[in-house]
């Protein structure tokens, strides 16, 4: 196939006369396929086919929907356990056991005040 | 006529003697019961030192004291209650709290007066009372306010002067109105078996120190039957050295550890029943 004829022609500037046969022939087999593209982009679905496509796409959308919010749950749920599971104290709580400095503070203080026991 | 001049003589003698017991008994019992207000200073000198001023609020059952000096510090007691801390915040102490005048009145109590001294032309007298507790000294004047309080104990003596005292009219509760008492919480969550521990002591002496990488409170004192104890409260396990014949106990208790060692063995089993109970 000869393109700068094959394009010339689609160009305005060549006709078919001028045109070798075996470029003639490629300018007929893309008019055809043009024509047949044509025709498929023009198609319309009909209204029965239309439903059940989107009633497909509706499924899917559904479905990927629950997923992400049974997903979402899970995810919230296991945080939440995790965050306020009660942690099993290894050590007494502070508030339950005097420090060494208010121990000392303490009886200090009562050593000062008072005069003996 | 020998003889009735030696009868008059002692019938005299005994005379002077019940007048002086029976008006002696009578300064006493005004000094146990009465109330009065007082600013007082005591000063305590020998193995230990310290001094305080104060106010005393005092009733025969209660007792409120403002120290002045060398901290602000309120405590006052009510029956077998003992509360220390600010005027604002006044809350229960694990410890029982005594000034020498509570001590110097529980051992004449007990023990009685060994001897009593009239000073002639000032209207006081000076009462001696002899006990486990030290040797107490007290100037008291004939109707019962007291002006000086002594007190020797091994090498330690402990004086307390009243500088100004007169007679209370405010009853206990008008005078802790002025204070806030917080009964709901303890001055420190101090241990049970801490508290019976220095129950048995005459007096201590506080330290802290680090034990390892544990700092830990030191109490060294001395047993009221004269044995020396050694007490260690930490919030952590740690490792005691013992001096030679030396034994010890250990407590674990809720978040503390509690170690007693003592020489004594009498002292030793003592302390080993009380941290059974």
């Amino acid at each position: 196939m000869n393109e700068q004829e094959f394009n010339s022609f689609f160009d305005g500037e060549l006709k078919d006369s001028d045109l070798d046969a075996e470029t003639l022939n490629e300018v007929k087999l893309y008019s055809e396929a043009v024509r047949i593209l044509k025709a498929r982009f023009e198609y319309t679905p009909s209204p029965v086919s239309e439903a059940r496509v989107l009633a497909k796409l509706s499924k899917k959308k559904r479905i990927f929907r629950q997923v992400v919010i049974t997903a979402s749950a899970v995810a919230i749920a296991l945080f939440a356990v995790i965050a306020l599971w009660p942690e099993k104290p290894s050590s007494p709580p502070q508030s339950e056991r005097a420090a060494v400095t208010d121990v000392f503070d303490y009886l200090n203080t009562v050593r000062l005040v008072g005069d003996g026991f | 006529m020998g003889s009735k001049v030696m009868k008059k003589t002692i019938i005299a003698l005994a005379l002077t003697v019940i007048a002086s017991i029976v008006f002696s008994e009578s300064f006493i019992d005004l000094f146990l019961s009465s109330s009065y207000f007082g600013r007082r200073t005591v000063y305590e000198y020998g193995a230990t030192t310290k001094s305080r001023i104060e106010l005393v609020y005092r009733w025969p059952d209660r007792k409120v004291v403002q120290v002045l000096s060398p901290i602000p510090l309120v405590w006052t007691r009510t029956g077998d209650s003992f509360f220390m801390g600010s005027s604002s915040d006044l809350r229960p102490s694990p410890l029982e709290i005594f000034d020498l005048e509570d001590l110097f009145s529980r051992e004449l109590k007990i023990h009685g007066i060994s001897r009593i001294e009239k000073l002639d032309a000032e209207k006081k007298y000076r009462a001696f009372v002899e006990s486990p507790a030290g040797f107490f000294v007290a100037v008291i004047t004939e109707d019962g306010t007291p002006e000086r309080i002594t007190r020797y104990f091994q090498n330690t003596v402990t004086e307390l002067f009243y500088e100004k005292v007169e007679p209370l009219q405010d009853s206990y509760e008008e005078v802790i109105s002025r204070y806030n008492l917080n009964k709901q919480r303890a001055v420190v969550n101090l241990p049970d078996e801490l508290v019976e521990i220095l129950k048995t002591m005459a007096w201590y002496t506080v330290s802290r120190l680090n034990i390892g990488q544990e700092q830990v409170v030191l109490i060294t004192g001395m047993h009221k039957s004269g044995a020396v104890l050694k007490v260690v409260y930490a919030t952590k396990e740690v490792n005691i050295k013992t001096e030679h014949n030396e034994k010890i106990l250990r407590v674990a208790g809720d978040g503390y550890f509690v170690y007693v060692s003592t020489q004594d063995e009498q002292v030793y089993e003592e302390t080993k029943e009380i941290l059974n109970k």
